[in-house]
């Protein structure tokens, strides 16, 4: 009896011997991560330098993948997934929730939709099927921009669909990074600026010049390099000189490399592009 | 938070991203002793006169290789080493009208292997004829032999007799523990040698995941003595959760497998573990990455045995010097003890579990990336009947599986079952049996999540907390329609409940063994087998819930022919085809941009080939086998169809080992196998509801084919008649090849080994 007293004892033990490690880490902090559209979306641009006043019909960008980051940060969670958002509306909508513990960066990514992707207030499921084009590059479109503008005299109509993928880091240009511990909470909110596409004298990699906004060049591309029908399409701004020719090839080029990736801030503060991968934007 | 991503994803690939143990009929025999066969009838030889009328007067000896059903009867004979075939034909033509009291494990009869030997001694000169007007000289006139004895009785041979249990069914693929342990690149490892067999394909050189026959490794049921292993190798990459000393064999059922074995679509893995022993014996190694040992004694006046088994890895400290952030550890353990109640009853109590951590450290907080653990506690009651045996079997366990950032899932089951074996006749064997299953899933989420993460939904749909539970039933007969025909008719019926989901799946199955001459077989096996949705690769606890999609069913069906050169020495060649339906094959079928719910595609897939298996056993002093498969996996999505992700046309294994002399023992293994499809133009966005889209080739171009050698060098130390120490360097892929798929490269993956193993 007692052997087998042991040796049941024994086995006992052993289911017992070595589970899993129970999570011991201190509670983290919570970021509440929100995104709005700004002013500018959401009204329009009044007038530009050059003299022309745009309006936005639609702009919706497929926005997610968030993440914290840093040399002393513990990343409790990260919250891989994105929304389509309508960038008109000017309420702040949910992004994401992350957990961490330390000075973090924050990070996320304008990228295609996928089937997951959640929609958020004003964006249909059919808007979500229309950017998840299929056969599009990358998987479908990551920003789809139409609007009008006009310079008293003549009227242009643009739609634009983006396809670049762009991490931004908002916060190594940051010297404060959110501080998260302890249960408490934490607000981050990413502006999307609809000036953006506008400040063509924007220098490359640069956050910071935002510089005067000029539709003219874009109004060029009908009348001068396109059809002057008042569409202006991918087409016509690809046959477009940039503004700085030695960096771009043409307009479309420029849009898509330097205006595009200028779009967000976070609490009124640029972010920076990590990551371009080579997307055409494309007209439709 | 990359890198550790990227290292959970990385093992999660490396990883390669239930049910009740449906049983083969465990041994039921108890560790009592051995008892030989004895020779009731032996019409004996006579010296083959096309020897005489050939000038030969030689005495010649011929040793066979016997097997004896439980009745004693001969049911197979080859020569050990063939030679003059009149020698040869005359003894096993002879062989097949012995008859033998049956061997004996105490009061039960067993089948068993012996070597036979018949001696051919010439007749003697005739004698002169007293006068040449006496009766004609007779032509030399074939004499009796010299009386045949086993043998044993005779002192020329050794007996040797082994016990083989229950005879192995049709168109099983096996290597024994001794064989395996000299397997360049195996490692020891009588699971890590599975990948050698025909009719498996790696998917990645040195993953011991694989597709059998067209069916992924989610879809490949692990099984030792009939419990269900949820998890059969350490982090991926390492060894089985095992030991190796506990295993005294493992097959390979492709398809077209026994009755008894249920629950999984595309293949079995199944182990048998050796015999208690009442002799206190062990053995242990010690490698660069881990050591183990195992040690078996008796008790109670040799009523009782005890066996103890464990391995532990030291990788965590080996890789603290290099990465210290990263914790990487494993180990499993092995506890069994029989109590021999009567000369026909046994108890057993089996508990076996592995763990598995990786880990990282940062600032003195540790955050589990992925860790996985499972226990198993079985209770088994075994009686042998006068003619068969009831195996009854209670089966505890506990499986988790931890994923960073995804959640935890744990299971708790409890399992019965209970199996009959009955000689019917002399040409009539039964078995039949049932068992239920229940599993107890408790799915969590992380500690810290964003509630609105479709990844986790995703997760927790897949993984809920719930209650599944199976039950099934199954019988065969394997019967002998004459010497040359061997038929084994059988059905199986599970019924599944997942959630509120439910299923039978009715299972029809048969084999049959065609001898033609003492050499030559033919083989068939054809059957149906289902299997709830899988995940990419056996996880423990991770198992989808639900039927939404029904089973996957897979009909599966092979013919093949096998010929004995001699005992030791054998080939054969198959052509198989197996058809799946409803298939989950997350890897086989994905694209780069899929989502989560690739996880639950289904599609119809596709397994044809021809297998060709050669082998002399390597425990030889010259051994060695080649396996070759070639096959075309395919898949069929919506308006797709293409070939499977790791179809692979041609895979090639050859291995060579050699007793060098003086205890040293060399080998290498050769493994070649041609390149995995190559999508390229196909979007990375694989969804219908989206509408038409890219389709991906029927012919698409291949990766680089891939080519490896491993090496293994042995020198032993004898320390008695049973007892060595050995060393043994063994190395996995030693000409340090890389991978290819499509523009990437992966590897080398090389994986060297030096150890000291021993055993007494």
């Amino acid at each position: 009896v007692s052997r087998a007293r042991k040796v049941t004892g024994l086995l006992g033990a052993m289911l017992l011997l070595a589970c899993l490690p129970v999570d011991t880490r201190p509670p983290p902090g919570a970021l509440h991560v929100s995104v709005r559209g700004n002013e500018a979306l959401a009204q329009g641009i009044p007038l530009t330098s050059d003299g022309w006043s745009i309006v936005y019909d639609r702009f919706l960008v497929t926005i997610g993948h968030t993440w914290l980051s840093g040399e002393t940060c513990d990343v409790y969670s990260e919250a891989d997934y994105t929304r389509i958002v309508d960038a008109r509306r000017s309420e702040p909508q949910k992004l994401s929730l992350l957990y961490g513990d330390g000075r973090c960066a924050l990070m996320f990514a304008v990228t295609s939709p996928n089937e997951d992707t959640l929609i958020t207030a004003g964006v249909s499921e059919g808007d979500k099927t229309f950017l998840r084009q299929p056969g599009a590059v990358n998987g479908g479109i990551s920003m789809r921009v139409e609007g009008r503008a006009t310079d008293g005299v003549r009227s242009k109509h643009f739609g634009w669909s983006f396809f670049r993928y762009s991490g931004y880091d908002c916060a190594l240009q940051e010297e404060t990074p959110f501080a998260l511990s302890g249960a408490k909470d934490a607000h981050a909110t990413i502006s999307l600026r609809g000036e953006a596409l506008f400040e063509l004298d924007r220098q490359p990699d640069s956050a910071l010049a935002l510089g005067p906004l000029r539709f003219t060049p874009f109004a060029r591309a009908d009348d001068v390099f396109g059809d002057g029908d008042g569409e202006i399409t991918a087409e016509e701004l690809e046959a477009t000189p940039s503004i700085d020719p030695v960096t771009y090839d043409s307009l479309r080029i420029q849009l898509d490399s330097s205006l595009f990736p200028s779009l967000p801030e976070l609490e009124q503060k640029p972010c920076r592009a990590l990551v371009l991968n080579e997307r055409p934007p494309h007209a439709d | 938070l990359t890198s550790r991503a990227i290292a959970a994803v990385v093992l999660l690939l490396s990883l390669g991203a239930p049910a009740l143990a449906s049983a083969q009929t465990a041994p039921a025999e108890a560790p009592a002793k051995v008892e030989a066969p004895k020779l009731v009838r032996d019409p004996g030889v006579v010296y083959p006169a096309a020897a005489l009328e050939s000038g030969v007067r030689d005495t010649v000896r011929v040793v066979l290789i016997l097997e004896l059903d439980e009745a004693g009867r001969v049911t197979s004979a080859a020569a050990e080493n063939p030679g003059d075939p009149r020698f040869d034909d005359v003894a096993l033509s002879a062989a097949k009208k012995l008859e033998f009291a049956p061997a004996r494990r105490g009061a039960t009869p067993v089948r068993a292997r012996i070597r036979y030997v018949y001696t051919f001694t010439p007749p003697p000169p005739p004698a002169a004829p007293e006068a040449e007007a006496q009766t004609p000289v007779p032509d030399p006139a074939p004499a009796e032999s010299e009386p045949p004895k086993p043998a044993a009785d005779t002192g020329a041979a050794p007996v040797e007799v082994i016990v083989i249990g229950e005879k192995l069914a049709p168109a099983v693929k096996s290597f024994s523990h001794e064989e395996v342990r000299e397997m360049p690149g195996a490692f020891g490892d009588p699971f890590r040698a599975i990948e050698a067999m025909p009719g498996v394909t790696p998917i990645v050189s040195g993953l011991p995941f694989f597709y059998v026959r067209g069916a992924p490794p989610g879809n490949v049921g692990y099984f030792l003595d009939g419990i269900r292993v949820p998890y059969l190798y350490h982090v991926g990459l390492g060894p089985s959760v095992i030991h190796p000393g506990m295993v005294e064999r493992v097959d390979l059922y492709s398809g077209g497998y026994p009755a008894s074995f249920g629950r999984f679509a595309g293949g079995i893995v199944s182990a048998e573990t050796k015999q208690p022993r009442t002799d206190f014996h062990g053995e242990g190694n010690v490698r660069l990455f881990d050591a183990g040992a195992l040690a078996e004694t008796g008790f109670g006046g040799d009523r009782g045995t005890i066996l103890l088994g464990a391995r532990y890895s030291y990788t965590a400290a080996l890789l603290s010097l290099v990465v210290p952030e990263i914790e990487l550890d494993y180990r499993d353990y092995q506890v069994r003890a029989t109590w021999q109640l009567t000369d026909r009853d046994r108890l057993t109590l089996f508990g076996f579990g592995a763990y598995d951590l990786l880990a990282e450290t940062e600032r003195n907080e540790t955050t589990v990336l992925f860790g996985t653990e499972f226990y198993r506690v079985d209770l088994r009651h075994a009686h042998a009947l006068e003619h068969g045996s009831i195996d009854t079997h209670l089966t505890f366990g506990f499986d988790q599986t931890h994923i960073e950032e995804q959640g935890n899932v744990r299971a708790r089951s409890l399992g019965v079952e209970s199996a009959l074996r009955h000689r019917l006749s002399d040409a009539a064997t039964a078995r039949v049996g049932v068992d239920a299953e229940l599993d107890v899933y408790d799915s969590r989420r992380p500690s810290y999540f964003d509630p609105d993460d479709p990844e986790l939904d995703s997760f927790a749909e897949l993984y809920p907390t719930r209650n599944d539970t199976t039950a099934g039933m199954f019988a065969d007969v394997t019967l002998r329609l004459d010497r040359r025909v061997e038929l084994t008719p059988g059905i199986r019926v599970d019924g599944y409940l997942s959630g509120d989901d439910s299923a039978v799946a009715v299972e029809p199955r048969v084999a049959a063994r065609f001898l033609i001459g003492d050499r030559f077989r033919l083989i068939h096996a054809h059957g149906i087998a289902h299997q709830p949705p899988a995940f990419v690769i056996p996880l423990p606890g991770l198992q989808p819930s639900g039927l939404d999609g029904g089973l996957q069913t897979s009909y599966q069906t092979s013919a093949g022919a096998e010929f004995d050169f001699d005992a030791d020495t054998s080939a054969s060649l198959t052509l198989f085809q197996n058809v799946f339906l409803d298939m989950t094959d997350a890897i086989g079928v994905g694209g780069s941009g899929d989502d989560g719910d690739i996880l639950s595609q289904r599609s119809l897939g596709r397994g044809v080939g021809i297998e060709l298996f050669a082998r002399r056993k390597l425990t030889r002093k010259l051994g060695g086998f080649v396996a070759y498969t070639l096959s075309r996996s395919t898949r069929s999505v919506g308006r797709e169809s293409f070939p499977s992700n790791f179809d692979r046309t041609h895979v090639f294994n050859a291995a060579l080992g050699y007793d060098l002399g003086a205890n040293w023992r060399a080998g290498g293994r050769v493994v070649f196998y041609t390149g995995t499809p190559v999508q390229s133009g196909f979007g990375d966005d694989f969804d219908e509801a989206a509408g038409p889209g890219p389709l991906r080739s029927q012919s698409p171009e291949r990766s680089d084919p891939f080519f490896r050698l491993d090496l293994r060098l042995e020198k032993r130390f004898r320390l008695g008649e049973q007892s060595f120490v050995a060393i043994v360097i063994e190395m996995l892929n030693a000409t340090l090849s890389k991978e290819s798929f499509g523009d990437e490269e992966i590897g080398p993956v090389t994986i060297p080994s030096l150890g000291v193993e021993a055993r007494f």
